[in-house]
């Protein structure tokens, strides 16, 4: 169990250098942010008092440990373009993309999940509908789902607000149908494609042969799924849902632009847009310590289901 | 060893192999027919799926309208024109005008250009970086292994889109640069994929005869495992294919590909604005995408299948039980017997139809009466233990026939009532003990909850009751063994656990399948002794599935002989042994090799089992059997012979001095 | 993770209020409840910082405007006005020593008092700190205290702009002991103090009356929230539903929000066009010839495309002067109609029967519809377009690093000499080729050092100059449209391109 975790954190903590690097040197490859901070007006002098106020008139690497040592401590810096505290920016555009995230993964699970035990119980027509489900949620376009939801339910219905996003200290009725559209959007694919996998995870656990031999001592089939076939199941789903919430992380991206939610995907566009490089670092940085942390949290979950893991 | 010597008499085909192996754990594999009567290449195999044609067609069409977009609009993409802003479908612009008043139609065919040409850089590029390295990490391993495979971890969990924009905000936008970055970082799946097909290839047997008959590396990899790790690829390349286009469009939705090339995300990021007063202008783009993603995919899909000559999942349509009437009884319905199973017949679907596993099987067990249902792997033995149960895996259906257990059709019940007699007064041994234990549960876990589910016993009174079963069968440490997971105990441990499990209500009858295969033969012999005892002790009927004749010559009071899904003999166990009366049941004894005494595994008889497609209509032993004659092309119907019956036309006729 | 901050901990801790608020009043209509004494806006952008020195002008205005007072004022007909200064004039012929005289008995919201010392050390910061505010006293060489109530700005040249732009961000005085953290903290002398308690970063800002105000009847409202919503057609929404009381709605929804009860307010705006900026032909030889750079005014249809691609919300127009400034001259924006056949006879006098090649760059976030229509319209005479797009982050450095003969442009600002200087000055960042001729030159010299009444002639002439040899070919100029609900009278006079806070008064 310590070996699994220390294992764990020094390959996250090697991956978070590794990426905070990279993203650090492309960053470097950015035009001059000088002018997009101080306009077009400003003259040369004043821009060359900006790069050296940035910093910017050193190589890259110690640059790039100053950074990394100011980050251990705590200290993302200070977004080059609003002068806003980065931790204070992404604290104000997390809330919005984990609401955004969160909501859609548990909706997506909740729906796929209960869909996949279905159909890989049922099999049939359900089955078969969810197969189709799961390609066709594949190959449908978020964006267009998005903008298609919006013209219907926002231009034409007038039932939900197009964009938008309300805190939920403002309002928790408006912060919920702020969200209604884009957790839609997400979960036309989510949904299916957690379906599918589940309905594969739970039709492998159904061919197990202690399946058979449980129902063949008289249990009822209902507890032989609820409580044996879940349980076995429950592993291999729950790394898809873990793989769905990463790949919402990304995908959010999109998704925040059609509903014009001011979240990190909308940040991270506009600080590489802006050549802000300290923010992109804080969101590159933010993003990652969250993928590991989900991975990390799956990976226990998992090894605590698993009694050959003996983690319990 | 069973296996090898059926591989030497016959290699198998890779359709044919589930066929042959011992038929353990695999019931579907076993039963369901894995090929269709006559073979294709994999073109034709492609050709006879209507869904991969659909989607080659569509592909193809989308190709089509790519390369003469020029022809079929005079339109071109990114002219303008002031009063086509937003104008209605019309004779000149068929699909209307989008918002800087170009026509809708003419970015639409030629925005296929940019779709096809984005999925196919990403896709190369993925392929190109992914497969060879791939390739060598897992033909080569060592450092270079453990190298890329960082590579690739790293890859997986760089922020992707991040790195798209940060290339974009470097480089100015770009399609060819982005889908390069975009199929660099899609080479780390590929790569992991071909590492992991390679690795498990690498140990194959015929890999390492390659090898030691002197192939190179390079054509080994060439020869041996590109071919197998051909079909994940297409699959995965079909994905990646798909995933370009969808980015694209994502990233000229995001204002960041290039304005002047006509592109259905660019379309979409046009018609976004335009969502207020033209929403119709996403269908068009939206749909093509959509359009084209599916059928990539569903082609890929067609390919896999293609290549892979794999049978299509059953359709698996949940029919209404259909029973056909019950053939001539040719065991006469005993109600005084414990178990009386009369004409049963169990199918499963298959291309075009459906292949019946179990033929006419009708058997008889009476109270304390040890029945040995023995036959080469396939032949529907252990599809016929696991209809009386009414556990047929998926698919599989008892077409007609009955199952008259104590007075009561087993075929006939409820699902519910059937519930109410398994464990309770049918008990099932399964034939692997490892598989038939729950990896989640501790072991009295799974002893008690039957109990207390059938004898409404308290929880302290089924831990009491489990912990005395687990003594009963032998076991020395109960308490231990109680507390256990399945993966702490040895596989004999587990199957007495499964006895315990099986006889734990005092069922009357037993069914084991195999219950001794896959143990070593000093456990096998104890098994044995137990079984006997139970038998003894509470009076049960038992049904025991094997293919060990020694196994049958030990303990069984009665036997059958399947071949091919039929009763070929029923037999007391003294009559099969010194004279058996079906030219199989004489050769399966007559193959047992010399020495090895009756303690062996069902020996080899020369050719192989007739597939369920390839059965003759006549005699289905008359192919493989020595004293087949003209009378054999008609299918014999069982008759009875001495204390049993058989299913030969030459029994009636002749006495044969069979070869023994 | 502390980074959620406490605006999670609040959302918690208030989210069962809310509910009942909500519940209680049927809607989430918050500004109404609060009965008439609250105004609230919706901005268009986040506020960068609340510390002019870190500031731009433009949207941020909104929210530096009730927290601090700037030297002058910017009155709606572009004019200045007395601010915290109450007077000031040129001490020398050659307008380069400016003699501020101060307010008296102002002091910060902190209670420091407000005199010279305090100016100097405002303007020094501003023109040392390095902010998007820099530029607008980058021609102040030295501030003198010469009085407690009085500095004297010695000027590097002559700036006629100077005046106008104390009048906004770069003259806004931030209280001494604020300087550290002033965008946290702010401290200044405006009407409003900001609500730290109720404010979220990057969602809104609550304004609460400064008691130290010197007259608070100028501002009716207790209280001012700034609701920041990006995204234009969620700000619509919001003022729809009466979310916020005023802001800039999409135009395409104006029917909507004049059917919702809403007042629409239409302001000139920026203009887009064509900045010809290789008039020497460096790269783009044909674009030497005035007459070529005329084709191009005549082959650019600018009422067409603001009518199909614009919604119409808009004025054609053929110069970058702001209508109703010193400079602008109505008679000018009928010189070049759009006429094909004029633009072609003008090309083969020029030399290009058959037109030639031109580089323009393209860009996705400003005007990308209107980039296939010009690239047809110039073909119409010729005048084949090869785009190559950039990025938004390179927009301003590729666009003025010479890299592109000509490039589509939105500028907007409102002071003539602003536009003067950058547009055509040869030593202006703005001016890529460094691109003049010995009129515009002189004009500019004459006009630096002209008194405020003999500039207005002068600006003409110089306006005149530009659009007769087509520096420029703009297409149009925009306007914001300001929804604002039925309960506030929004001062509106003609020409008056933005909203002071002072301009929002309760109606009836």
């Amino acid at each position: 169990m310590i070996t699994f975790l220390t294992r764990r954190l020094i390959s996250a903590v090697a991956l978070l250098l590794v990426v905070s690097a990279l993203t650090f040197f492309l960053m470097d490859l950015l035009p001059d942010p000088g002018r997009g901070i101080l306009g077009v007006s400003a003259t040369d002098e004043q821009l060359a008092s900006k790069r050296r106020e940035l910093g910017l008139d050193r190589p890259v690497v110690p640059r790039y440990l100053d950074w990394l040592w100011a980050a251990l401590r705590g200290d993302l810096g200070t977004s080059w373009t609003t002068g806003l505290d980065v931790a204070d920016s992404i604290g104000t555009k997390l809330p919005v993309t984990l609401s955004l995230t969160l909501t859609a993964t548990v909706v997506c699970a909740l729906f796929g999940i209960a869909l996949g035990l279905f159909a890989a119980i049922r099999r049939g027509i359900v089955d078969r509908s969810v197969h189709v489900l799961a390609v066709a949620g594949f190959a449908i376009p978020g964006l267009w789902v998005g903008i298609l939801l919006v013209a219907l339910f926002a231009v034409r219905l007038d039932w939900l607000p197009a964009t938008g996003y309300v805190p939920l200290a403002e309002s928790p009725v408006d912060w919920a149908r702020s969200l209604v559209l884009p957790v839609a959007t997400i979960a036309v694919s989510g949904i299916a494609a957690i379906a599918q996998q589940t309905r594969n995870a739970v039709a492998t656990v159904l061919e197990r042969d202690y399946v058979r031999t449980l129902r063949s001592r008289g249990l009822p089939l209902r507890r032989v799924l609820l409580v044996h076939v879940l349980r076995n199941a429950t592993p291999p789903a729950l790394t898809v849902v873990g793989l769905q919430f990463i790949g919402l992380l990304g995908g959010a991206l999109v998704i925040e632009q059609i509903f014009a939610l001011p979240g990190l995907g909308s940040l991270a566009i506009g600080a590489t847009s802006q050549s802000d490089v300290p923010t992109v670092q804080g969101v590159v940085l933010v993003s990652v310590c969250v993928v590991v942390s989900v991975n990390l949290v799956v990976d226990l979950a998992t090894g605590v289901l698993d009694p050959k893991v003996g983690m319990r | 060893m069973n296996d090898n010597q059926t591989a030497a008499i016959a290699p198998p085909t890779a359709a044919e192999a589930p066929a042959q192996s011992p038929d353990r754990a695999k019931p579907a594999a076993e039963s369901v027919p894995a090929a269709a009567p006559r073979r294709h290449g994999p073109a034709g195999r492609f050709l006879r799926d209507p869904i991969a044609v659909a989607a080659a067609a569509v592909l193809l069409l989308v190709i089509a309208t790519g390369v003469c977009a020029g022809l079929l609009t005079e339109h071109g993409p990114n002219k303008a024109a002031l009063d086509a802003v937003l104008a209605d479908p019309s004779g000149t612009h068929p699909l209307g005008g989008d918002g800087s008043g170009r026509d809708v139609l003419s970015r639409l065919l030629y925005g296929s250009r940019t779709s096809l040409f984005a999925g196919a850089i990403a896709t190369g590029v993925a392929l190109l970086i992914g497969v060879p390295t791939g390739l060598a990490a897992g033909y080569v391993g060592g450092w270079w292994d453990a190298l890329s495979s960082w590579v690739a971890n790293l890859f997986l969990a760089l922020p992707g889109v991040v790195v798209l924009l940060a290339l974009v905000a470097v480089r100015g936008p770009g399609l060819v640069g982005s889908m390069v970055v975009l199929g660099v970082l899609t080479a780390a799946p590929v790569f992991r994929l071909v590492r992991g097909e390679v690795k498990r290839v690498r140990g194959e047997p015929y890999v390492d005869a390659a090898r030691v008959a002197g192939l190179s590396d390079p054509r080994i990899m060439g020869r041996h495992i590109l071919r197998v790790v051909r079909v994940p690829i297409i699959t995965q390349a079909s994905l990646i294919f798909g995933l370009a286009l969808i980015i694209e469009s994502g990233i000229a939705f995001l204002g960041l590909g290039e304005a002047d090339r006509a592109s259905w995300g660019a379309m979409l990021n046009d018609a976004s604005v335009h969502v207020y007063d033209n929403a119709m202008l996403s269908v068009w783009p939206g749909a093509a995408i959509t359009l084209t993603v599916l059928a990539v995919t569903l082609l890929g899909a067609g390919l896999r299948d293609a290549f892979e000559d794999a049978p299509k999942p059953p359709a698996a349509t949940r029919r209404r039980r259909v029973r056909g009437p019950a053939r001539e009884p040719a065991v006469r319905v005993d109600t005084g017997a414990l178990l009386v199973v009369d004409g049963l017949e169990v199918a499963y679907p298959a291309p075009g139809g459906e292949a019946a596993v179990v033929d006419a099987v009708s058997l008889r067990v009476d109270r304390g009466e040890i029945l040995g249902l023995v036959g080469e792997s396939g032949c529907g033995k252990t599809q016929t233990a696991l209809a009386v149960l009414r556990l047929l895996p998926v698919g599989g259906e008892i077409r007609s026939g009955r199952v008259m257990f104590d007075g009561r059709d087993l075929a006939a019940l409820s699902e519910r009532d059937v519930n109410a007699l398994r464990g309770r007064r049918i008990g099932y041994i399964p034939q692997d003990p490892m598989s038939n234990l729950d990896p989640s549960f501790r072991i009295g876990s799974q002893l008690v909850e039957p109990l207390r589910a059938h004898l409404g016993l308290s929880r302290d009174a089924a831990r009491r009751r489990a912990l005395e079963l687990l003594d009963r069968v032998g076991i020395a440490d109960p308490a231990r063994v109680f507390a256990a997971y399945p993966h702490q105990v040895s596989g004999g441990m587990a199957q007495r656990v499964l006895i315990a499990g099986a006889v734990a209500a005092e069922p009357d009858l037993l069914i084991a399948d195999e219950p001794t295969t896959a143990l070593d033969v000093t456990v096998q012999a104890e098994i044995l002794d137990l079984l006997r005892s139970l038998r003894r002790e509470h009076g049960m009927g038992m049904i025991l599935v094997t293919h060990d004749l020694g196994v049958v010559a030990d303990i069984c009071d009665r036997v059958a002989v399947m071949y091919a899904g039929e009763i070929v003999e029923t037999a007391t166990s003294a009559d099969l042994f010194a004279r058996p009366a079906h030219p199989y049941s004489a050769a399966l004894l007559a193959a047992i090799p010399d020495g090895a005494g009756a303690r062996s595994r069902l020996p080899t008889i020369p050719d192989r089992v007739p597939s369920v497609h390839d059965r003759p209509s006549g005699c289905r032993f008359a192919p493989r059997c020595a004293y087949a004659a003209p009378g054999c092309a008609v299918h014999p119907e069982p008759t009875t012979h001495r204390d049993g019956a058989v299913r030969c036309v030459r029994v009636e006729n002749e006495v044969i001095v069979w070869n023994r | 993770m502390t980074i959620l901050g406490r605006r999670s901990v609040a959302a918690l801790a208030t989210a069962g209020l809310v509910v009942a608020a909500v519940a209680g009043c049927g809607g989430s209509n918050t500004s109404k409840g609060a009965g008439g004494k609250t105004l609230t806006l919706a901005a268009a952008a986040d506020a960068a910082s609340l510390d002019p020195a870190k500031t731009a002008g433009g949207n941020m205005l909104a929210y530096l405007q009730p927290l601090y007072d700037a030297l002058t004022t910017v009155n709606p007909d572009q004019s200045v006005g007395p601010g915290l200064a109450t007077a000031w004039t040129y001490t020398d012929p050659e307008r380069r020593h400016l003699r501020m005289t101060l307010r008296e008995g102002v002091t910060f919201s902190d209670g420091t008092p407000f005199d010279a010392s305090v100016v100097k050390q405002n303007l020094d910061r501003m023109a040392t700190s390095n902010g998007p505010s820099s530029f607008a006293v980058a021609t102040v060489a030295g501030v003198t205290v010469t009085s407690p109530t009085e500095v004297e700005l010695a000027l590097k040249t002559p700036d006629p702009a100077l005046l106008f732009n104390l009048g906004l961000v770069a003259g806004m005085m931030v209280g001494p002991k604020a300087f550290a953290d002033a965008n946290a903290q702010p401290v200044g002398t405006g009407p409003y103090i900001l609500d730290t308690g109720h404010t979220t970063r990057g969602d809104r800002y609550t304004y609460t009356r400064n008691p130290r105000y010197r007259t608070p009847a100028a501002y009716p409202f207790d209280k001012v929230v700034i609701k920041a919503i990006p995204d234009t057609n969620a700000r619509t929404t919001a003022l729809l539903t009466g979310q916020a009381d005023a802001g800039i709605g999409a135009p395409a929804r104006m029917d909507a929000a004049k059917q919702a009860g809403l007042t629409v307010t239409r302001q000139p705006g920026q203009v887009t066009g064509l900045w010809l900026v290789d008039r020497d032909g460096k790269i783009a030889p044909p674009l030497k010839d005035a007459r070529v750079r005329r084709a191009i005014n005549h082959a650019v249809d600018g009422p067409g495309i603001l009518k199909a691609i614009m919604a119409g919300v808009g004025t054609p127009t053929t110069q970058m002067f702001a209508a109703g400034s010193p400079a602008y001259d109505p008679e000018l924006d009928r010189r070049y109609p759009y006429d094909p056949a004029r633009a072609k006879q003008l090309l083969t006098e020029a030399g290009f029967p058959d037109g030639f090649k031109l580089s323009l760059p393209s860009e996705n976030a400003f005007v990308p519809a209107i980039y296939p229509v010009l690239a047809e319209q110039l073909n119409q005479v010729g005048i084949k377009v090869e785009y190559t797009p950039v990025s938004t982050n390179q927009l301003s450095v590729q666009y003025f690093s010479g890299r592109f003969p000509a490039f589509m442009y939105v500028w907007g600002t409102t002071q003539n000499w602003i536009d003067a200087n950058a547009l055509l000055s040869p030593t202006a960042p703005t001016n890529p080729f460094k691109a003049t001729d010995p009129v515009a030159v002189d004009l500019l010299a004459r006009i630096a050092k002209a008194s405020d009444a003999d500039q207005g002639p002068l600006y003409r002439e110089l306006n005149a100059h530009v659009v007769e040899q087509a520096w420029f070919a703009p297409l149009f100029r925009g306007e914001t449209v300001m929804f604002s609900a039925k309960r506030i009278a929004l001062s509106n006079k003609p020409g008056q391109t933005f909203f002071s806070l002072s301009d929002y008064k309760p109606a009836g």
